[in-house]
C-alpha cells in the first residue's frame, strides 16, 4: 500500500537570483519619492484646512489633502485604496469644505477645545515616539510585491471574505447620503 | 532614502493630529484629515507586516475607513446645516 510517506518528494528548486534587482531598487526609490511628495502635500492640506479662516482656502486644502493622500497610498503600493482616496476624500472636501461648515457649539466653551488640543498633541508625540522606536519588519526590499492596481484581491476581500463589513460601510453611506438629502430639502 | 514603517507612521500621525486640531476647532474638515490618517496607517500596515499571509487586508481595511469617512463628512454637514437653521 502507498502511504502518505512514501510518495515521491518534489525537487527542491534552489533560487540563485540576487534578492534585489537594479530595476526593483529603482522602483523603490520613485515609489519613495512619490510617498513623499504625496505626504507633504497631504500635510500642507490637512494643515490649511484645519487653520484657514475662509471658505476657499479651506476647500483648497482639503482637495490638497485629497490628492496628496492618494498620491502617498498610491506610493505604499495601494492602488485601488489611492482610486478611492481622491473619490471618497475629494468627495469630503466638495460636500463640507465649499461652506465652510462647522459644527455647531456642544457646550464647554475654550476649555473643552484647548484640552482636546492637548490631547492631539500628546496623542502625535506618543505616535511619534512608538514610530520611531517600535521595530517594524519589511522595507520596500522585502515587503514583497510590485506596486499595482490590486483591485480584484481587495475586492474579493470585500465582497467575499468581508462582506458584511462591505455591506455595513454601504449602509452607512447610504444613510448619510439619505440624511444629507433630507437636510438639504429642508433648507429654506 | 529608504521608506520604513517608522515614516509611514509619522506622516499618519501628523495627518491624525491636523484632524484633531481641527476637530478641537469644531470644524468639519477634522473628518477627512483622520479618515486619511486612519486609512494610511492601515496601507502601511499591509506593506511593512512581518507576517505576509495576507497583506490585502490593510488595504481592504483603508477603503472601508475612506468609505466610512465619506459617510461620516456628509452626516457632519447634514448635521452642520440642520443645526445652522
Amino acid at each position: 500500500m502507498l502511504g502518505a510517506s512514501e510518495l515521491p518528494a518534489a525537487p527542491i528548486e534552489h533560487d540563485d537570483r540576487p534578492e534585489k534587482s537594479t530595476g526593483g531598487a529603482r522602483l523603490d526609490l520613485v515609489l519613495t519619492i512619490v510617498f513623499y511628495l504625496g505626504a507633504l502635500l497631504a500635510v500642507a492640506g490637512a494643515l490649511v484646512a484645519a487653520l484657514a479662516r475662509r471658505g476657499p482656502a479651506r476647500l483648497a486644502g482639503m482637495l490638497g489633502l485629497a490628492v496628496g493622500g492618494a498620491v502617498a497610498l498610491a506610493g505604499l503600493g495601494a492602488g485601488f485604496a489611492a482610486v478611492t482616496a481622491l473619490v471618497c476624500l475629494g468627495g469630503s472636501a466638495l460636500v463640507i469644505g465649499g461652506a465652510g461648515a462647522s459644527l455647531p457649539a456642544a457646550g464647554g466653551g475654550d476649555q473643552a477645545a484647548q484640552l482636546n488640543l492637548g490631547a492631539a498633541v500628546l496623542l502625535f508625540a506618543a505616535l511619534a515616539v512608538v514610530a520611531v522606536g517600535g521595530a517594524a519588519a519589511g522595507s520596500f526590499a522585502t515587503g514583497g510585491g510590485a506596486a499595482g492596481f490590486e483591485a480584484t484581491a481587495v475586492g474579493r476581500l470585500l465582497f467575499g471574505r468581508d462582506a458584511l463589513a462591505s455591506e455595513a460601510a454601504g449602509a452607512a453611506l447610504l444613510v448619510a447620503l439619505a440624511a444629507g438629502a433630507a437636510a438639504w430639502r429642508q433648507r429654506p | 532614502m529608504s521608506l520604513s514603517f517608522a515614516q509611514v507612521l509619522i506622516v499618519a500621525s501628523l495627518l491624525l493630529g491636523c484632524g484633531a486640531l481641527a476637530a478641537a476647532r469644531r470644524l468639519l474638515a477634522a473628518l477627512p484629515s483622520l479618515a486619511a490618517g486612519a486609512a494610511l496607517c492601515m496601507a502601511g500596515v499591509a506593506r511593512f507586516a512581518a507576517g505576509r499571509q495576507d497583506p490585502d487586508t490593510g488595504r481592504e481595511l483603508a477603503v472601508l475607513v475612506l468609505v466610512l469617512g465619506l459617510a461620516t463628512a456628509i452626516l457632519g454637514a447634514a448635521w452642520a446645516r440642520g443645526g445652522a437653521h
